[in-house]
């Protein structure tokens, strides 16, 4: 036979004979291989000797609060039950999309989100500052004949100081706008 | 494995623990806890932060019940998880300043297993050199590497399924598994040498 160790998928072998997983002809076919090759028998020695040392290699004990540890977070908020189906958000609909939708379509959610948004917020912003403020008919009506009192009284000063010819005629004025 | 075989015990387990049966999760928790732990241990060589990693290991056993599909051995896919779990851990490099040392006090560490019960200091000393030597010579190994010879020296994985866990075929697994032990056997051949045998 060809040396398996020339070969590393052959070398497979070798490794199953050290760890003693061939079957019996097969062992005894690279045995009779081994007893006249010595690369191979130093392969077996070497690698005999190598599983010896990782051996000693012992793993730790498992801490006694592992499965405690575990349960809680299996249990935790975001666990559920084990009879429970996996919890799905109300909003995973608009994330998760469909496996047959295009990946063209799925920009459009967070544009249309960011529209949304955008009309949400000028909606508020409108609400905020509130309808405009119409003053009622007769608040305007008593504002222009408080004005046109005052103004009266200017002119009665000035009449007082021009004559009375003028002042005839914005009485006749006053009167009017009284009216 | 194809959908007409026969499935094994641990893959129906978690068929039912996805149907929503807690008792088998235990099952598996208790068949695998150790196996799992073991592995992380000795590939990140943290004893808190394989616990950890297995912690997750386990998590996402549980919130993958929903999507598992019986396609490979249970085992495949728990050893995977793990094994993805581990690789991320050391390379995000959480592990290095958290390196345990082995000379340090004994703590929570299992009894040493040496002829005589009652070891010399001098055979402590050995056996820690040893063990440190074992140590460091499995962490200098590619990643790849190192998961393909815990799993097929600790674990007793089959070439086909550590070929599986790491997503490659049997031939590279065997490429990988011989130029680890190769470098393994020159790292370590001075132990033989001391009296080993």
């Amino acid at each position: 036979m060809n040396c398996p160790i020339e070969n590393t998928e052959s070398a497979g072998l070798l490794l199953d004979y050290c760890r003693r997983k061939l079957a019996p002809d097969t062992t005894a076919f690279l045995e009779r291989h081994m007893s006249s090759c010595a690369r191979c028998r130093a392969f077996r020695d070497g690698q005999i000797a190598l599983w010896r040392s990782l051996d000693e290699w012992e793993s730790m004990p498992v801490s006694d609060g592992f499965d405690r540890r575990l349960y809680s977070r299996l249990h935790g908020p975001d666990a559920g039950n084990f009879s429970e189906k996996p919890r799905v958000r109300w909003w995973s609909w608009l994330f998760d999309a469909p496996l047959s939708a295009s990946a063209f379509t799925r920009p459009a959610v967070p544009l249309a989100l960011a529209g949304v948004m955008i009309l949400a917020g000028y909606l508020v912003n409108d609400r905020a500052d509130g309808p405009v403020q119409i003053a009622p008919r007769d608040a305007v009506e008593v504002e222009q004949v408080e004005t046109v009192l005052e103004d009266l009284d200017m002119l009665r000063l000035l009449s007082s100081r021009f004559g009375d010819a003028v002042h005839g005629s914005f009485q006749d004025a006053a009167i009017e706008a009284r009216s | 494995m194809g959908a007409s075989a026969v499935l094994d015990y641990d893959a129906r387990l978690m068929l039912l623990v996805k149907h929503g049966d807690g008792g088998s999760f235990a099952l598996l928790l208790n068949k695998y806890r150790g196996p799992v732990i073991h592995f992380l241990y000795r590939m990140v060589q943290n004893q808190a932060v394989a616990e950890e990693l297995a912690q997750e290991v386990f998590l996402r056993v549980y919130r993958g019940r929903g999507n598992y599909e019986p396609s490979a051995k249970f085992t495949t896919w728990l050893f995977r998880i793990a094994t993805n779990l581990a690789i991320n851990s050391l390379r995000d490099g959480k592990v290095e300043k958290n390196h345990e040392q082995i000379d340090g006090p004994a703590g929570d560490r299992p009894a040493l297993q040496v002829p005589d019960r009652r070891p010399s200091a001098e055979q402590l000393l050995v056996y820690r050199v040893k063990l440190q030597e074992v140590r460091e010579a499995i962490s200098e190994l590619p990643e790849k590497q190192r998961a393909a010879v815990l799993m097929h020296k600790y674990e007793e994985m089959e070439y086909s399924q550590i070929a599986s866990v790491l997503r490659c075929s049997e031939s590279a697994v065997k490429s990988l598994l011989f130029r680890a032990y190769e470098s393994l056997r020159a790292r370590l051949a001075h132990m033989d040498d001391k009296g080993a045998r």
